[in-house]
């Protein structure tokens, strides 16, 4: 017996498969013009996530590729401006140790000190796109206060502790009558506190000791502002307004000695905290120099593996739209030829 | 014997020839038909009064018939399914690399991945007001993206809803057909009647209530056919079908429970059913609206809920309740007590929103709730870190979520919005390899059914000329009878007086 068939089987198999055959070349075709899975959700299932987590990483890493562009222009302009505090503070110390304790250039000195610290004032008050780099985490607020400008409370505290611990203005000639010991112990005790610990931030600055923060790669986060409060500007500010401010041109030699001798001491002892900052600093760029290349390596891994998931290999699909193409037609023939095949046509 | 029977058996041919002959265009005519269509076949007798045409047959094959029955309940589930699913990937857009920050990346993972870098971007210049606004700007994006998440997920429950009662109408319809056929074909197989047509009719009228609810069926010697579901309730049986019945629900929420479908008085779908129903489009439906749309919104619920707790904010001075920051809920004061539903209400604080008079800049500060307390920034510099460090790390670190949402409970945000993606394409992978597979049983099914029981054009012409063949053999008979008969009547006239 054999087995029984019936004709409206055979034309409904033909025609499902053709269906069949054409909605997998669609998908076919758009696989091949994108490069990608027809339906990435639906091919990958659960692995869909993974490939989003990728994806989610690498825009982390670009977003932080992008900030750490503001924070080098931030870091380049401290390093710079740090530079060239150190400079003119190396300068003011070589004439100093040149003049070797001669009230000679006193004149030319004080003139030298006060152009320094209105140099260290403007470099301290430098801006970023409105943002003071030296505020630490205020920079909304000018840091330090312009000692020259009238009215100023730094200028108004030191005139104010000169003329208590004299009784009289830096300005009167009579200076010359102070005693270096006195004067010493004036230095010791009254002047410098304002300059070090809260009394800088009473009058001087307005500066946050908080420094700013950047996250430079996807694991560190470094430093990378300098604060006006740091121990280097203090002193550079306190040698700066003993020599431009104390009337150190009408000082008698002893006393003109002592502070120059203090100046000096003060003066080193700020270089060497200026090269140490400007060295910390040299380091947070390399860091965020190396971290670029490293984020760059970072992101093409990513990208590679974001590539595995979702990208089909374009040989083999051609390779299955030249199959299909060439089972649909073969479908088409058959469907044409099977028609003829009636004993009506014979009858 | 005599010339006289021979004509009658003659006659008794031709009738039964021509009763085949019936029968052939019956089937050459049925099979052109877009309804499926049986074979019927002429049962002849040899009698000793001739031929007889004794029954009319149908082909038929209960086995393959049923499991053609089975695999339609089963491809009609999980096409339901599919189309639910491929509704609530509408909440998902592309998720390839190359659309990124572009808006067909709706995903609530992708939105997350553009908030938190937007945040980043802010807090390495918290000065910056512009940055501040971006990011208010994708916080918004992110909340109005799982608002209307939520609302495609309600959708997606109300539109199965009314399918569901769509396909409980169909049934009751089909059933009540069904009850008219069964009848029809109890009183033919009584009276002996050809009953052949309406038995088709009942068959086309199982496939289609097979689409909607998984059958099966069972036959009585008198022809009357009890319909079951594949959970063991009764359709209909002894004549009379049963009730289905199902109350629509309108308006979906997140904490609405839709209704389940009863027959005979008993649930068929639903948590409270003890005899479900596991195939057919009901079932399907059911499975949607019940199970995946609600596990799913529950996740979209979580994530509202971490963001709004990630974001909220502490008292700084006292030890007053933690109050709602960046993400709050639609004019509430206080933290949102319940979860469910969180999706929909969740919101950017117009506190901190510039497009409705907010300063984004409390982002940095804190204080959104309005409370001074709550304020972060207490000098007010204008680089303060903090604040903005501490939500990007809680932002990161591992939260719990309810089990409800059928993934992780223990996760980053990042990692549990990735897995909601992930589970929802599973799904849909899922249903569409399960639909090719019972695709392919049904067709195969269909094809063995139609193979054994449909309608071979040749064939059937084949048996015309065998009919017409013996159709012409038979009239040469009654003509050469007929002739005898004159023969023998002119001879009779002959006969000497």
């Amino acid at each position: 017996m054999t087995s029984y068939f019936s004709t409206q089987s055979i034309a409904s198999s033909l025609r499902q498969s053709i269906l069949q055959l054409q909605s997998e070349l669609a998908a076919s075709q758009r696989e091949i013009a994108t490069g990608n899975h027809a339906d990435i959700g639906l091919t990958l299932g659960a692995q869909t996530g993974e490939s989003t987590l990728l994806q989610t990483a690498k825009s982390h890493l670009q977003t932080i590729l992008d900030t750490n562009q503001t924070v080098t222009v931030r870091l380049d302009t401290t390093q710079r401006i740090l530079g060239s505090l150190q400079g003119s503070a190396q300068d003011l110390l070589d004439s100093l140790l040149q003049s070797s304790g001669s009230t000679s250039n006193a004149t030319i000195l004080r003139d030298s000190a006060e152009s320094d610290l209105k140099g260290l004032i403007a470099g301290l008050n430098t801006t970023l796109d409105g943002d003071y780099i030296f505020g630490g985490t205020n920079t909304g607020n000018q840091p330090i206060a312009d000692y020259y400008a009238t009215g100023a409370a730094n200028k108004a505290d030191v005139n104010a502790t000169f003329l208590t611990a004299f009784g009289m203005a830096q300005t009167n000639p009579s200076v010359s009558t102070i005693s270096a010991a006195s004067f010493q112990s004036f230095l010791d005790t009254q002047f410098a506190p304002l300059f070090l610990g809260p009394g800088w931030q009473a009058s001087w600055s307005s500066a946050s000791s908080q420094r700013r923060t950047n996250q430079i790669t996807d694991s560190e986060t470094v430093n990378t502002s300098v604060s006006a409060n740091s121990t280097a500007f203090q002193q550079l500010a306190q040698a700066y307004v003993m020599i431009g401010d104390l009337g150190i041109e009408n000082l008698n030699p002893s006393a003109y000695r002592t502070v120059a001798n203090k100046a000096q001491a003060i003066l080193s002892s700020a270089i060497s905290n200026l090269t140490d900052m400007q060295a910390s600093v040299g380091l947070v760029q390399t860091s965020v120099n190396g971290a670029a290349t490293q984020m760059s390596l970072q992101m093409n891994i990513l990208s590679t593996q974001i590539g595995n998931l979702e990208n089909v290999n374009t040989y083999e699909v051609a390779t299955r739209v030249a199959d299909l193409r060439t089972q649909i037609e073969a479908s088409y023939s058959l469907t044409s030829q099977l028609q003829t095949l009636s004993l009506v046509k014979f009858l | 014997m005599s010339l006289s029977s021979a004509a009658r058996i003659a006659q008794s041919g031709l009738n039964t020839v021509t009763a085949e002959a019936s029968v052939l265009s019956r089937n050459i005519a049925g099979s052109s038909g877009s309804q499926p269509y049986s074979r019927k076949i002429a049962n002849v007798e040899a009698t000793p009064g001739g031929s007889q045409l004794v029954s009319i047959a149908r082909a038929s094959n209960l086995a393959v018939f049923r499991n053609m029955l089975t695999s339609t309940s089963a491809v009609a589930a999980q096409d339901a399914l599919s189309s639910g699913l491929e509704m609530l990937n509408q909440t998902v857009g592309d998720v390839s690399s190359g659309s990124g920050t572009t808006p067909s990346a709706t995903s609530p993972a992708a939105q997350l991945s553009n908030f938190a870098n937007a945040l980043q971007s802010y807090q390495a210049s918290p000065s910056n007001a512009t940055l501040a606004s971006a990011a208010v700007e994708a916080a918004s994006s992110l909340a109005s993206g799982l608002n209307s998440d939520e609302t495609i997920v309600n959708q997606v429950r109300q539109q199965a809803d009314s399918e569901m009662a769509t396909s409980v109408q169909s049934i009751t319809a089909l059933l009540a057909q069904f009850q008219a056929v069964n009848s029809q074909i109890v009183y033919g197989t009584a009276n002996g009647t050809d009953t052949t047509d309406p038995q088709d009719a009942r068959d086309n009228i199982l496939t289609q209530l097979s689409k909607e609810i998984g059958i099966i069926t069972t036959t009585g010697a008198n022809g009357d056919m009890s319909i079951y579901t594949d959970g063991g309730v009764t359709l209909f049986q002894g004549g009379a079908a049963r009730s289905v019945t199902f109350a629509a629900t309108d308006t979906y929420a997140a904490a609405t429970a839709g209704n389940a479908v009863y027959v005979d008085g008993v649930p068929i779908t639903g948590s409270a059913s003890v005899m479900p129903s596991a195939s057919g489009k009901l079932a399907g439906l059911a499975a949607l609206r019940d199970t995946l749309a609600v596990t799913y919104q529950s996740q979209l619920d979580g994530m509202a809920a971490s963001l709004i707790a990630t974001f909220s904010e502490a008292d700084q001075l006292g030890s007053g309740p933690n109050l709602p920051g960046l993400f709050t809920t639609a004019g509430a004061a206080m933290l949102p007590s319940t979860i469910t539903g969180l999706a929909a209400q969740i919101r950017v604080n117009p506190n901190v929103d510039p497009n409705l008079g907010g300063n984004p800049l409390l982002l940095r500060d804190g204080g959104i709730s309005g409370n001074p307390n709550y304020t972060y920034n207490t000098t007010g510099d204008a680089s303060y870190q903090s604040r903005l460090s501490q939500l990007l790390s809680t932002l990161a670190a591992t939260q719990t979520f309810s089990a409800a949402g059928g993934i992780a409970t223990s996760a980053s945000l990042t990692s549990y919005a990735s897995d909601s993606l992930s589970w929802l394409q599973e799904q849909r992978s899922n249903a569409s390899s399960q639909q090719t597979y019972q695709s392919t049983l049904v067709d195969t099914a269909t094809t063995a059914l139609a193979n054994t029981t449909g309608v071979n054009l040749d064939d059937e012409l084949s048996k015309m000329l065998d009919l017409e063949r013996s159709y012409a053999a038979t009239a040469k008979l009654i003509t050469t009878v007929d002739g005898m008969f004159a023969a023998l009547l002119a001879d009779l006239g002959n006969l000497p007086a």
